[in-house]
């Protein structure tokens, strides 16, 4: 008897209580021997992830055409094996709908707020709900949908959040960029991210020191150095480029080369394998880059758009 | 009134809210907001508010500042207007609040389909579901609908209870909030739900329907009761949590 690539990758799936991720899974194979037969594992020892990711689009689309009980979602940087939804009345009961309460509204639009803005302080927070959030982030910290990230060094260091990997999890989300609106809504917090790194740099330059001593979250800072730059001056944006800037007169003048359209938007639905590789919790660059190009083409609608445009996406494919 | 019963509800919603609110209450247009209207809305529920002692953030009476100020701005003619150094000259006073409500709005939508897409990840299950055996108490929403639906329904309430109250006799009366929730849950004794003006069918006077809605607020708060709405801005239901 052989043993197909794909009869592993189930079983693995089948017996795993939280999403596998391509990367976890090569990792497995390097790693994995059967001692009495050595033959069996040695095939697999050397699979490639790409190999991997087609093989769990060849997994999915299985479940979909023999109407299995269960499909295969990607969830939170991995993938996973869930049952659909219309088992759920008996699957409660099983269960003891043992699940926790939904979130509230607040928390939900707070929630919103700091996964597609972080890491994010709580003035910031407040900033935009207009109103104190003290309350709703206990909670959601309570829920471990939130977590602290890092310190800002605006003036007195506050803590800045960030959503965790369960917040993915509870959500069904593959990252942050499958959040409703992630496109237009992370575009903003990019160019901010971008104006913050430029200022960072001129504090590194005049200091001469290599690190800028900024320990708030080192993969933050990475992230902003490989975005391309986008033009934070949009109009009608300018309290982002400036919010939080010590001098935004300053950005005004050096930062209107608007060089973020090179980046091609590649398929929401498919992202490359390296990408899939290296999206864990935090936002890689990429997730960015995606998000600056997805968001760019629209700026010129920018006033247009309270009237909800659920269009907007495959607009931007077509112009690209 | 007697004040033997303090209702503490915390209201996590803001002054965004409630006009986002009110401007979808009146179907007016965002980008041109009816100062005057929307200013006087906001007024009458900030009133309201107070009166049920709900703990009213400060950022409320900021909003209302604001109101007030960008309401005498448009007062004056245009060319009478200070033009202070940050803003352009002839620029819309009104234009700050709206990029702040547009922008709000948009994180607003982006939680309410989070929302959705929760309930949907509600009926699907994994091995292990990491969720299971956790607090699960806190964070109840207080109601299925908005505080301010309540409050939109509790003014409607109190304002035909004093078109009546004119035309009763005086008397003494005193009502308890622990008396009332006593009497909504006989009520509600041995059928499921009621409708939420039913609640103050009887209620004579405006101390009394205040007290109800306390009762009401406090038997949510308590997960005895909860509320819901069919249509927006439509009626009000109370029903009995199993």
């Amino acid at each position: 008897m052989t043993l197909e690539l794909k009869n592993i990758i189930e079983a693995l799936l089948f017996s795993a209580e939280r999403p596998l991720s391509p990367k976890e899974i090569r990792a497995i194979f390097a790693e994995a021997t059967d001692e009495e037969n050595p033959g069996m594992s040695e095939p697999f020892r050397n699979v490639r992830e790409a190999q991997i990711v087609a093989t769990l689009d060849e997994l999915k689309a299985e479940c979909e055409l023999q109407r299995h009980s269960y499909q295969l979602v990607e969830i939170a940087g991995g993938w996973r094996l869930v049952t659909r939804p219309e088992y759920a009345p008996w699957l409660k009961k099983l269960l003891d709908e043992a699940r926790p309460h939904r979130l509230s509204p607040p928390s939900l639009e707070t929630l919103a707020i700091i996964a597609l803005r972080q890491p994010i302080s709580r003035a910031d927070i407040a900033a935009i709900r207009g109103v104190e959030v003290d309350g709703v982030i206990k909670t959601l910290l309570e829920r471990d949908m939130i977590t602290i990230v890092g310190k800002s060094d605006a003036p007195g260091r506050p803590m800045l959040y960030g959503t965790t990997q369960k917040f993915l999890e509870h959500f069904g989300l593959r990252d942050i960029d499958d959040m409703p609106k992630a496109a237009e809504l992370r575009l903003q917090a990019a160019a901010l991210k971008t104006a913050e790194q430029k200022m960072e740099e001129a504090k590194a330059k005049a200091t001469d020191a290599g690190s800028s001593g900024s320990d708030a979250a080192p993969e933050a800072v990475a992230e902003v150095k490989a975005t391309p730059h986008p033009d934070p001056l949009r109009p009608g944006h300018d309290e982002v480029a400036s919010r939080g800037l010590g001098s935004p007169q300053g950005e005004r003048g050096e930062a209107t080369g608007g060089q973020g359209r090179a980046t091609p938007q590649p398929d929401p639905l498919r992202p490359g394998q390296d990408e899939v590789a290296s999206q864990g919790l935090g936002s890689p660059a990429s997730e960015v880059e995606e998000a600056i190009s997805a968001g760019l083409s629209d700026e010129d609608e920018d006033d247009d758009e309270y009237e909800e445009d659920e269009d907007e996406g495959e607009e931007d494919e077509e112009r690209e | 009134m007697e004040a033997d019963y303090k209702v503490k509800l915390e209201v996590f919603e803001g002054p965004l809210d409630l006009l986002l609110y009110l401007i979808k209450k009146e179907e007016v247009d965002i980008y041109d907001i009816p100062i005057e209207r929307i200013t006087n809305q906001y007024m009458e529920y900030l009133t309201l508010m107070q009166m049920l002692n709900l703990e009213v953030a400060g950022e409320f009476l900021v909003m209302a500042a604001t109101l007030m100020y960008i309401k005498s701005r448009m007062l004056l003619p245009a060319d009478q207007q200070v033009t202070d150094t940050e803003t352009e000259e002839g620029e819309d006073p009104r234009w700050e609040l709206i990029r702040q409500l547009v922008e709000y709005k948009k994180f607003k939508d982006a939680g309410l389909q989070l929302g959705q897409r929760e309930e949907q990840q509600a009926n699907i299950f994994s091995r292990g579901s990491p969720d299971a055996g956790t607090e699960v108490d806190k964070d109840i929403p207080l109601a299925e609908v908005s505080i301010f639906d309540l409050i939109n329904a509790f003014n409607e309430v109190l304002k035909k209870a004093s078109a009546r109250e004119d035309f009763r006799e005086i008397i003494e009366e005193r009502f308890t909030v622990s008396d009332k929730i006593e009497e909504i849950l006989y009520t509600l004794r041995d059928r499921s739900e009621m409708i939420f003006s039913e609640l103050f069918a009887t209620a004579s006077s405006r101390a009394e329907v205040v007290v109800t809605f306390l009762a009401l607020l406090e038997l949510i708060r308590l997960k005895r009761l909860k509320v819901v709405q069919v249509e927006a801005f439509g009626e009000i239901q109370v029903l009995k949590v199993a």
